[in-house]
């Protein structure tokens, strides 16, 4: 099926220049020639002949920040990505390979974990991945953690299925891999709520990496093992499915249509966020939660696939719920790690000058903890600023009593 | 999703509306499906500069009743002479009180100047922008102007040939830096906000009043294209400083640092008194409930919908889809209010492009309290504001700024007095 | 590809790419001679074309129509059909000595742009033929300006330049592109973005092609052809030009005013869904933010 030129609608610019004022990479990068040149512009050359394709489209992020704020509404993102899949002539590296097969490194970190964490730590290792893998030796590999979520879930699966609403729990590479705990908050504020939770009964990878990196036949199959998941969820047991990271949300719900091309609408809309998910809960139930009184400030971070979705919103009225807490709205900006990008030692420059203001922002301000949704962000964050960065599901769970 | 009030369209006219609203303690959101048209602004906002028959306005006010005649149907018309006056006085209160400093007067029009040195009317300019008091002589004997080698967006030729006829003398001078160079690469990289972003690095600014030293000879006064000051206006500021000369700026091509700086600031501004602002997202459709909207919900809200006591809005004329024209007929897609336009496509044009375009005097209609009308009923807590509206050309007669400010102002006014229901 | 109706000819009979764009064509009628200058697109004709286009293509309904446009063909009549469509489109070479009596005189006529050059062949060879010289023509084994050199040697000669408006430049001008192998830093800025027309090519065109006014420019290199018709590089353009001594601040603005109208004439027959956002967007930029009049003097 010819998805490039059917979904794309790059007819509908009509030259206003806006993107290309929003655009992270083009504001620190010279090499990329923007979201105009590289999108609706470049597409009219490429339909003509595909030799007009230009390899310095693999500086797009797919932050999506170019359509939040086009005013024709034209897919910039999709357009540049279905024309990296479809024209670019560059083979995927090894270091690609290690950056985005998550499940396959997950799976085999995490019973060394360990082991593994302080091996990437050590300076003359993260030295040694820079020269043969182009790594970069400035970037901090997020730890592995030595029991995944879904073993941690196995014992509870049990008592879970006692609530009376259920839900299915996406929990992403993030929550499975490295940090449980977000896994274990959500289960908590869930069943706070009333809700048990379910995993579904076959999850991969959402595959937003393998996407970006050109493994696509790998990415359809791991979003065909998801779909029907979520079908057999959705459909089948009639439980909606939630989810913790705004990217893996964002690309089961628009990736997997756009550059996959795989028909997702019969359950798109139960696929969401959990605090989105709990904004509806509250508004129809009002479960009663006993929070501690105990002061917090935060500041929350929105992430470029969180302002694309337009649900930031709901964090922050969760957010809100917590008696005295200090929250102060970051302005929206990239952090500039997008994803693997940033591991990148050809990106490394670009992604650290795109974060720049933000972590000038974060520095500024009086807070204990940086709020996001995104683990990616995370990582940078905690990397560049002083800031630890938290999810909000983890900081509604410590505040409940 | 609750609120006291929800905007559709975050332009000009819905962020005035919305700071108001929230200055009045209400809870706001507005919706808007992608920047404004606010980002190809001039650096001015026009009240009135033309009547529609073609005679120059030099006080607005005056020629308020004129207009009136000649177009019944101007969203002034429907304000009234009266109210216009006191919204003109209200909103230059308003940019005052919330920060934005503005030069200029409902009175009596000034003069701005254009990329290619025309002098034009207008009400309100932002102020480090070059103005003028009188179109026949400027205030200055001798400029200079200053441009980055390779701008193309910026026209110094053009505006010194102008100046030459009301007998200023300027002299133009180009200017390269190390990091303009490395911007070069990229061959779409010389646009306003790109090289803004570069003269507003600290090295770059020493660097540039350097340069302007250098450069200014005997001109008290040097106009800089507006690519500078992207962020803040310091560097202006310390320009001056150092150089001890008047820094104007002269508004260039789109992108327009003068209008992106507006919309932050409008939006950082409604924000901060609590206003939930939404970019990015489309209101798709509504429901109604005897001649009153009980919700709308939007593409990236799904089933979860606003509710509000009041509605305003302001998703602009074609440019923003406010308006969608299609082979036949004229729309408003969002909730498909009566539309004002000529059945006949033919008359949407004429063959010469500068003359007055039917098709950018239509637009929604409404009562005289600028409520929608819907299949001939009015729709009570919906209100219309900006540029969508019937009834004027906003750019032959230099109305847009005005119409979106006043018709937004004289909403919010109207829904904080009427309270809720 | 060429989409065609085969069938006897009528309206938007055939679907034509070329370069970044497509044409559906096209229309036929006969129109006086007083009226020849007044070359106008009618709402009908507008209407036929995409009705009957869309049975060669569903698309046309929803595609982005960019403008429309009407040109006159000098034809030789053979008979009194109105719409001239039996009219042949060949080439018609008269020789007025066999058909009027009156030595001296031929005429070419009849053919398209397409065929210049076997119109000027024909003509010449009848001339020579009465000129009595024997020489045989061999303008069909000249390579035409730009042909004379294969792409690869002369991308290697600007290989420096950025790729995109490279592989544009070298697709508009051949072997000639490689005048751009001068080109500085500054040169590589694009002035029209949507057809990839770099400064430095604009820069060529003015020097070499023979460029006095914006109309020139855009039949040289393509700028204000693409889709924003001029909103983006008309005054980019006009700038240059005036930069390059081509003309003055005056001039340059009657010329900006008359290019934009040119553009209009073709674009408002065409003027509603995104065309018509293009269009408002355009009357902002050169009439409210840049102060551009029809007649600034």
């Amino acid at each position: 099926m010819n998805t490039h030129t059917v979904s794309t609608n790059f007819e509908q610019c009509i030259k206003c220049t806006v993107c290309t004022v929003y655009c992270p990479v083009v504001a620190v990068n010279p090499d990329y020639p923007g979201p105009k040149q590289a999108g609706p512009d470049g597409e009219r050359f490429r339909l003509k002949k595909a030799n007009f394709y230009d390899e310095a489209l693999k500086y797009c992020i797919n932050c999506k920040r170019c359509e939040v704020a086009c005013p024709s509404n034209v897919r910039i993102g999709d357009i540049i990505q279905l024309a990296r899949i479809k024209y670019s002539k560059k083979k995927p590296s090894l270091r690609d390979f290690i950056l985005s097969h998550t499940d396959l490194v997950g799976t085999m970190a995490t019973p060394f974990a360990p082991v593994i964490n302080r091996f990437l730590g050590m300076k003359p290792v993260k030295k040694v991945l820079d020269q043969a893998l182009q790594i970069d030796h400035r970037r901090n590999f997020p730890a592995y953690s030595f029991q995944t979520f879904e073993s941690w879930y196995k014992k509870q699966a049990p008592t879970q299925k006692e609530y009376d609403s259920q839900v299915s729990f996406f929990h992403g590479c993030y929550a499975n891999y490295n940090n449980p705990q977000l896994g274990k908050d959500l289960v908590k504020v869930m069943n706070a709520c009333g809700v048990g939770v379910q995993l579904l009964s076959k999850e991969k990878c959402c595959g937003v990496a393998l996407i970006s990196n050109g493994f696509m036949e790998q990415a359809k199959k791991q979003a065909k093992v998801n779909m029907a998941s979520i079908r057999e969820s959705v459909i089948e047991k009639k439980m909606p499915v939630i989810t913790t990271s705004s990217t893996c949300t964002f690309t089961i719900r628009d990736e997997y249509d756009h550059l996959l091309g795989m028909d997702t609408a019969d359950v798109r809309d139960q696929v969401e966020l959990a605090t989105r998910y709990l904004y509806r809960l509250f508004r129809e139930k009002s479960p009663v939660l006993k929070f501690s009184n105990k002061k917090i400030k935060v500041a929350y971070h929105t992430p470029c696939h969180m302002e694309k979705l337009g649900w930031a919103y709901y964090s922050v009225e969760l957010l809100r719920m917590i008696p005295n807490i200090e929250l102060k709205m970051l302005n929206s900006q990239c952090c500039g790690i997008a994803g693997t990008y940033g591991f990148k030692k050809e990106n490394y420059r670009t992604s650290q000058d795109i974060g720049s203001g933000l972590f000038t922002q974060i520095e500024d301000a009086d807070i204990d903890y940086v709020v996001t949704d995104c683990e990616t962000c995370k990582w940078q964050i905690e990397m560049s600023t002083s800031k630890m960065c938290e999810h909000p599901i983890s900081i509604v769970a410590k505040a409940l009593e | 999703m609750k609120f006291d009030t929800v905007i559709i369209g975050g332009g000009l006219a819905g962020l005035i509306g919305g700071i108001r609203l929230s200055q009045e303690g209400q809870r706001c959101v507005i919706v808007s499906s992608g920047q404004s048209a606010l980002h190809f602004l001039s650096g001015s906002f026009d009240l009135l500069n033309t009547l529609p028959d073609g005679t120059a306005v030099t006080e607005p006010f005056s020629a308020l009743r004129k207009l009136i005649q000649m177009e019944p149907d101007h969203p002034y018309a429907k304000l009234g002479t009266t109210r216009c006056e006191e919204l003109a006085r209200q909103a230059e209160l308003f940019f005052k009180q919330i920060g934005i400093p503005l030069k200029g007067t409902s009175q009596k029009n000034h003069y701005r100047v254009t990329p290619m040195g025309a002098l034009k009317r207008t009400w309100l300019t932002v102020a480090d922008f070059i103005t003028s008091e009188d179109s026949k002589k400027l205030p200055w004997k001798e400029i200079t102007i200053l441009n980055p080698i390779g701008f193309l967006d910026f026209y110094p030729q053009f505006i010194a040939a102008e100046f030459k006829k009301l007998g200023t003398h300027c002299t133009i001078h180009s200017f390269n830096l190390p990091d303009l160079d490395i911007l070069r690469r990229n061959p779409t990289g010389m646009r306003a906000t790109h090289i803004a972003r570069i003269l507003d690095k600290q090295e770059n600014v020493k660097e540039l009043a350097r340069i302007i030293k250098e450069q200014s000879g005997r001109s008290d006064t040097v106009i800089l294209p507006a690519s500078i000051g992207l962020s803040s206006s310091d560097m202006l500021r310390y320009l001056e400083e150092e150089t001890g000369k008047s820094i104007c700026l002269v508004p260039t091509l789109p992108p327009s640092i003068a209008g992106i700086r507006m919309q932050q600031y409008l939006c950082n501004y409604f924000k901060q008194l609590g206003g939930v602002y939404m970019m990015g997202d489309n209101v798709t459709g509504a429901d109604m409930e005897e001649n009153r909207i009980r919700r709308v919900y939007s593409c990236n809200h799904g089933n979860i919908p606003f509710e509000a006591d009041n509605y305003i809005l302001a998703t602009g004329s074609y440019f923003s889809r406010g308006l969608v024209a299609g082979r036949e007929k004229i729309d408003e897609p969002v909730f498909n209010l009566d539309v004002s336009y000529l059945k006949d496509r033919n008359e949407w044009y004429t063959g010469n492009i500068f003359e007055p375009q039917a098709y950018q005097q239509f637009g929604v209609t409404t009562t005289l309290g600028f409520e929608a009308i819907r299949k001939g009923r009015t729709v009570e807590n919906l209100y219309v504001a900006g540029v969508i509206l019937e009834g004027f050309n906003p750019v032959k007669e230099g109305t847009g700024g005005g119409v979106s400010i006043l018709t937004a102002l004289h909403i919010a006014d109207k829904i904080v007095k009427e309270g809720g229901r | 590809m060429v989409l065609n109706r085969c069938r006897k000819p009528a309206d938007a009979d055939i679907l034509v790419p070329g370069d970044t764009i497509s044409l559906i064509g096209t229309t036929s009628s006969n129109i006086p001679y007083d009226q020849i200058d007044n070359m106008m697109v009618t709402p009908e004709e507008v209407d036929i074309l995409i009705k009957e286009g869309e049975k060669l293509a569903p698309q046309l309904a929803y595609t982005r129509i960019l403008r429309a446009y009407a040109g006159v063909r000098p034809l030789v009549a053979a008979d009194n059909d109105p719409t001239g469509r039996n009219v042949s489109r060949g080439i018609v070479l008269l020789d007025h000595a066999e058909r009027d009596g009156m030595e001296g005189y031929i005429t070419i006529t009849g053919g398209k742009l397409m065929t210049y050059r076997l119109m000027a062949e024909w003509a010449t060879d009848l001339i020579c033929k009465k000129l009595n010289i024997t020489a045989s023509c061999t303008t069909a084994e000249e390579k035409l300006p730009g042909s004379r050199e294969n792409i690869e040697e002369t991308t290697r000669k600007i290989i420096a330049l950025p790729e995109t408006q490279r592989r544009s430049a070298i697709y508009r001008h051949g072997n000639l592109a490689e005048k751009l192998a001068e080109n500085s830093l500054t040169d590589t800025s694009l002035v029209c973005e949507c057809e990839e027309v770099s400064a430095g090519e604009v820069k060529y065109a003015l020097e070499e092609l023979n460029v006095k006014k914006l109309v020139d420019l855009r039949r040289r290199t393509r700028v204000g052809m693409g889709t924003c018709q001029g909103e983006l590089c008309a005054c980019r353009a006009s700038g240059l030009m005036e930069e390059a001594g081509v003309y003055c601040t005056k001039q340059a603005k009657n010329d900006l005013s008359a290019f934009l109208n040119e553009r209009w004439k073709g674009i408002y027959p065409v003027a509603w869904g995104d065309t018509l956002r293009e269009c408002e967007y355009t009357s902002w930029v050169y009439e409210s933010v840049c102060g551009l009049e029809a007649n600034p003097e």
